[in-house]
């Protein structure tokens, strides 16, 4: 539990104050020392425009993959139970396909949904506002919109990017990274920004890094650098996507990408293996690698990730995960101190790979373990599944696939984790339960993978 | 500008007589440790470099004698007391015999 900031006694003082629980007097106590006079009350006091809780309530925190599943799920295992989904922006936009649309395969609107339509559709409450912190004590969300209660909280805030970790110290600098070449790992502007530079880039290099670590979508800068290529090529540019990869070989679904790379790509991509990223340089467009420097003519640099800032505002985060993630139970996924908050998705620190379809498997199971506690039931474990196409052609849409279900997860906290681990691991000699994949790219599979696309996006809003 | 060959070394830009420098020098090269199976293929054979020797000019400087605990694609740095102009050259050599070099001038 975190404790020493003054600010939390601040906002207990004057919710006490406001409310007028009477059993806060201490929390008064501590706030009264705090003499911010310009310290935001009305918006942390004021009460979140939303009907009243009709009966036990999860707030659910972020509207990703993870989040939505949570909601819908939640209201599926307990239709009586009152949801709310606090999530930032007023748009979903999916990271998974939007390299399609990169490529124009799609179009936006393939890949932009509702919170108004999946709220609806799914009964539960679509709250537009940021969550700023928690009162665990007395279960308070404090958000932008003003606080709500809540009997369960489920966090699925996705990631941020660890800047440090590629050598970008100041702050000054990593703005203008940023804003000039961003990752486009989370969704939104970023793939904005970046579908333009595609769209008017010319001649030269197109620099794209793969970071070190568990980053979110290991195929994702692969695919992304084949469907750039496949621009440049459908254009016939003098241009070429270089690929400056951290890892020493393509990380996933390697076959599939290298055949790609080789056959399709000849001219227009190039992979460089065991790039470490140093610093970069934004005003003289240049990556400083440990061992070389790649000057380019645009970019899209992706950092390491790290578990969403909220989960280290919370005072959440695992000291032993150097991605920042977050402390829970790695079979549960609540907090080891508190039944009531759960977190899911890639702020998770479990070695399974940061992806929609494991966030969206996962949610559902950890909806049920939250209303089976509810009611005094005990799940048994079940590892997350995942599936996961990549498009490697544009011409016409081929895709390569990977699926697999996980084993318990590899980090153990205790030493029953621990022997349950390994012993799963060795009964079947891999972290999977089984796995799957076709790296044969084929225009079927371009076809699954649009199929597999809609099948999730009607999963999350319908 | 980065050259992307296979082998490569690098020295700095600028440099002095008898100055001490860091020279870089890395491979493109597979690691395989001889103890990884796949179900249909059985095991991999062994394949990695296992040996890095440098020559100053004609003489050898260093010799590393690694093992399959050496990282695939082995990026391998060390100081030199740049004494005199002569090649700087690097000879790796893999566990199935193959030679690979790569040469630089040092040019004081
Ligand atoms: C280019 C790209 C391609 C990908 N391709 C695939 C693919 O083909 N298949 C696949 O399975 N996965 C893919 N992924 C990965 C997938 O997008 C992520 O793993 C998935 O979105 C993780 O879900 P999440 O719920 O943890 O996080 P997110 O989906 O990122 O959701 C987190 C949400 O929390 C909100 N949030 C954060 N903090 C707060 C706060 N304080 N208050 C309110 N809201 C907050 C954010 O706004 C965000 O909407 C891809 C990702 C990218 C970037």
């Amino acid at each position: 539990m975190r404790k020493t900031i003054s600010r939390r006694g601040f906002l207990k003082g004057s919710t006490s104050a406001i409310v007028g629980a009477a059993g806060l007097a201490a929390g008064a106590g501590a706030g009264s020392q705090v003499s911010h006079g310009a310290a935001p009350t009305a918006l942390i006091t004021r009460h979140a425009d939303i009907p009243a809780a009709k009966g036990t309530r999860a707030v659910v925190v972020g509207g990703g993959w993870g989040g939505l599943t949570m909601a819908k799920y939640l209201k599926k295992e307990a239709p009586d139970w009152d949801v709310v989904l606090i999530e930032s922006h007023a748009t979903f936009m999916s990271c998974p396909v939007s390299n399609l649309w990169l490529a124009g395969l799609i179009d936006l609107e393939f890949i932009s949904h509702s919170y108004l339509t999946a709220a609806k559709n799914n009964n539960y409450i679509y709250f537009n506002a940021t969550v700023i912190d928690v009162d665990r004590s007395e279960r308070v969300v404090y958000t932008s919109g003003g606080q709500l209660t809540y009997d369960y909280l489920i966090l699925a805030p996705g990631i941020d990017y660890d800047w440090p970790a590629v050598g970008m110290l100041d702050p000054e600098e990593i703005h203008l990274l940023h804003t000039h070449y961003p990752a486009a790992f989370k969704p939104g502007s970023e793939h904005l920004t970046l579908k333009r530079k595609i769209d008017e880039f010319e001649k030269g290099l197109f620099v794209l890094t793969v970071p070190s670590g568990n980053y979110r979508c290991l195929p994702g800068p692969y695919e992304r650098a084949c469907m750039i290529a496949s621009v440049f090529k459908r254009k016939k540019l003098k241009a070429k996507v270089l690929l400056l990869d951290f890892n020493p070989k393509v990380k996933i679904k390697a076959e599939g990408f290298q055949a790609a790379f080789q056959e399709l790509y000849k001219d227009y991509l190039e992979y460089v293996p065991s790039v470490t990223v140093h610093r970069v340089d934004v005003l003289n467009k240049t990556v400083i690698g440990e061992f070389d420097d790649y000057q380019f003519d645009d970019a899209s640099i992706y950092p390491r990730v790290r578990g969403a800032l909220l989960i280290e505002t919370l005072g959440l985060v695992a000291e032993s995960s150097p991605q920042k993630e977050a402390r829970i139970n790695l079979f549960r996924n609540h907090l080891h101190d508190d039944l009531r908050v759960y977190v899911i998705g890639d702020s998770r620190p479990m070695g399974y790979s940061k992806s929609g379809s494991t966030a969206n498997d996962e949610a559902k199971y950890v909806a049920k373990v939250i209303v089976g506690l509810d009611k005094g039931k005990k799940l048994e474990w079940k590892g997350p599944y995942t599936s996961c196409y990549s498009m490697v052609n544009a011409d016409p849409p081929e895709a390569i696939y990977f699926g697999s279900q996980y084993l318990p997860p590899l980090i153990a906290h205790t030493p029953m984790d621990m022997e349950r681990t390994v012993k799963a691991w060795i009964e079947r000699g891999s972290a999977f339960a089984w796995r799957d994949q076709n790296m044969n790219r084929s225009p079927e599979m371009g076809q699954a993978m649009y199929a597999w696309a809609y099948g999730y996006y009607k999963d999350l809003f319908g | 500008m980065a050259s992307r060959r296979k082998t490569a070394i690098r020295l700095p830009r600028k440099y002095a007589k008898d100055e001490v420098i860091e020279v870089k020098t890395r491979i493109i090269h597979p690691n395989h440790n001889g103890r990884m199976a796949y179900k249909d293929q059985g095991y991999i054979a062994e394949y990695y470099v296992w040996k890095i020797e440098i020559f100053y000019g004609d003489e050898s400087i260093i010799t590393v004698s690694a093992s399959a605990a050496l990282s695939q694609n082995p990026y391998f740095t060390f100081m030199l007391r740049a004494t005199h102009s002569a090649p700087l050259r690097v000879v790796w050599v893999d566990t199935q015999g193959d030679q690979y070099t790569e040469s630089v001038d040092v040019v004081v």
